[in-house]
């Protein structure tokens, strides 16, 4: 693993749903986690948070996070996920993802929204980084972090939509 | 009759104990307000730490394997008590204190404040209040106490069905207000209780109680459960004193 491997996922989509942000800036501070761990955390977040989606189950969070979400921080090669130990540990993140989860954490706990321009850097970070052949990834272009799926772009901590 | 209420409340407080409950905290540190507050009650504790701010902050409550809820800390982060004030106020420290009592129940806690009580007994009243109609239930060890309360009885009456069935001394001169029952408590059964319970209006979801049990001068022993058959019987013990005959 490393960020000459290519990923199948990138660290904006990666990031752009916020149990997945919210895992990421627990294990960025423990290295490692259990799922169960992540999913009372995630859980918690979400629940306490303003405006929380209603009603937030945990179970379902759980099961999200081991089916969904997990994986997909693995196929962006931000985390190594041992899924029959359900055991999370941290991988080490591209300079481009290094720098958007700081930007993603800094608008979930401020509840105001990224800043673009520092956004657009990044992402212009990321594209430059691909056009080197660093990151392979095949496709598209990389989205525009604002509008992901509408689950939940960063400083939005309102409702996840279907998780 | 005496040892027949004191050992059924006893039986009561084992009975309403719930599997070992477990409070994560998380945030950069635990919460200075929420420490005293959390050794009150038989919970195991847990910090993990996460730099946001500490007006982010929040706690997880489990019992044995199931997630209970959580609670923003940030109304915890100065020292101080849980808050005294009445029922219906939203106030950020008292109404976050009812929501962590909520989560705690079937742990058993022990206080040696009437505050830290009168506090906890708040999340009962409360769910009264929003229920609008029903019995709530109060024992109080002197005439003081219950005077202490009457206001807070008095808004309850007067602005909702509900009706309170209040227990007290024999020797009381109790002022008479209109949906307050006040019942001599001739036999002293619940001399050394501290129990308030809501009948739930018929509503299983809606029933609670917290029994609490002197157990040395100053030191309060209780529970609170939300387990409807626990509080049928509880009202249903209740009620016996209240008849004076034998608890069913």
């Amino acid at each position: 693993m490393g960020s000459d491997t290519p990923h199948t996922t990138d660290p904006f989509e990666a990031l752009s749903h916020r149990y997945r942000r919210v895992a990421l800036y627990y294990l960025r501070e423990h290295e490692s986690a259990s799922v169960a761990t992540l999913a009372e955390l995630v859980t918690g977040w979400v629940e306490s948070g303003p405006d929380p989606p209603d009603p937030v189950d945990h179970d379902r969070v759980l099961a999200d996070l081991h089916h969904r979400h997990l994986p997909v921080l693995a196929e962006a090669g931000l985390v190594d996920y041992d899924r029959e130990e359900r055991a999370v540990r941290l991988a080490e993140p591209s300079a481009t993802a290094a720098h958007l989860i700081e930007i993603a954490f800094e608008a979930d706990t401020s509840g105001t929204p990224p800043d673009v321009g520092r956004l657009l850097a990044a992402a212009d970070e990321h594209d430059g980084d691909r056009a080197r052949g660093s990151r392979g990834e095949s496709g598209d272009e990389g989205p525009d972090p604002e509008e992901s799926d509408g689950e939940g772009p960063p400083g939005d901590r309102g409702d996840d939509g279907d998780g | 009759m005496t040892a027949d209420v004191g050992a059924a409340l006893r039986e009561f407080r084992e009975r309403a104990r719930g599997p070992e409950t477990t409070v994560t905290t998380y945030g950069p540190e635990p919460p200075a307000g929420l420490a005293p507050l959390l050794e009150q009650f038989d919970v195991a504790v847990v910090h993990r730490s996460l730099s946001i701010p500490p007006s982010e902050g929040y706690l997880t409550v489990r019992a044995g394997d199931r997630y209970r809820g959580s609670v923003s800390t940030a109304a915890f982060g100065e020292a101080g008590g849980p808050g005294g004030r009445a029922p219906w106020d939203t106030d950020g420290r008292a109404a976050a204190y009812r929501d962590l009592v909520a989560l705690l129940s079937g742990a058993s806690f022990e206080m040696d404040e009437k505050r830290s009580l009168v506090a906890t007994a708040r999340e009962i009243e409360e769910r009264a209040w929003r229920a609008g109609a029903g019995t709530l239930y109060a024992s109080f060890q002197s005439l003081s106490a219950f005077r202490a309360q009457l206001p807070v009885y008095e808004r309850l009456v007067e602005s909702t069905d509900l009706r309170v069935v209040a227990f007290g001394a024999p020797d009381w001169d109790p002022p008479a207000v209109e949906g307050v029952t006040v019942h001599r408590d001739d036999a002293g059964d619940l001399t050394d209780f501290w129990v308030v319970a809501f009948h739930g209006g018929g509503d299983d979801d809606r029933k609670c109680a917290m029994v609490a049990e002197e157990t040395s001068p100053g030191t309060f022993a209780g529970v609170v459960t939300y387990d409807p058959d626990l509080v049928d019987e509880l009202t249903a013990c209740l009620a016996g004193v209240l008849d004076g005959g034998e608890d069913p």
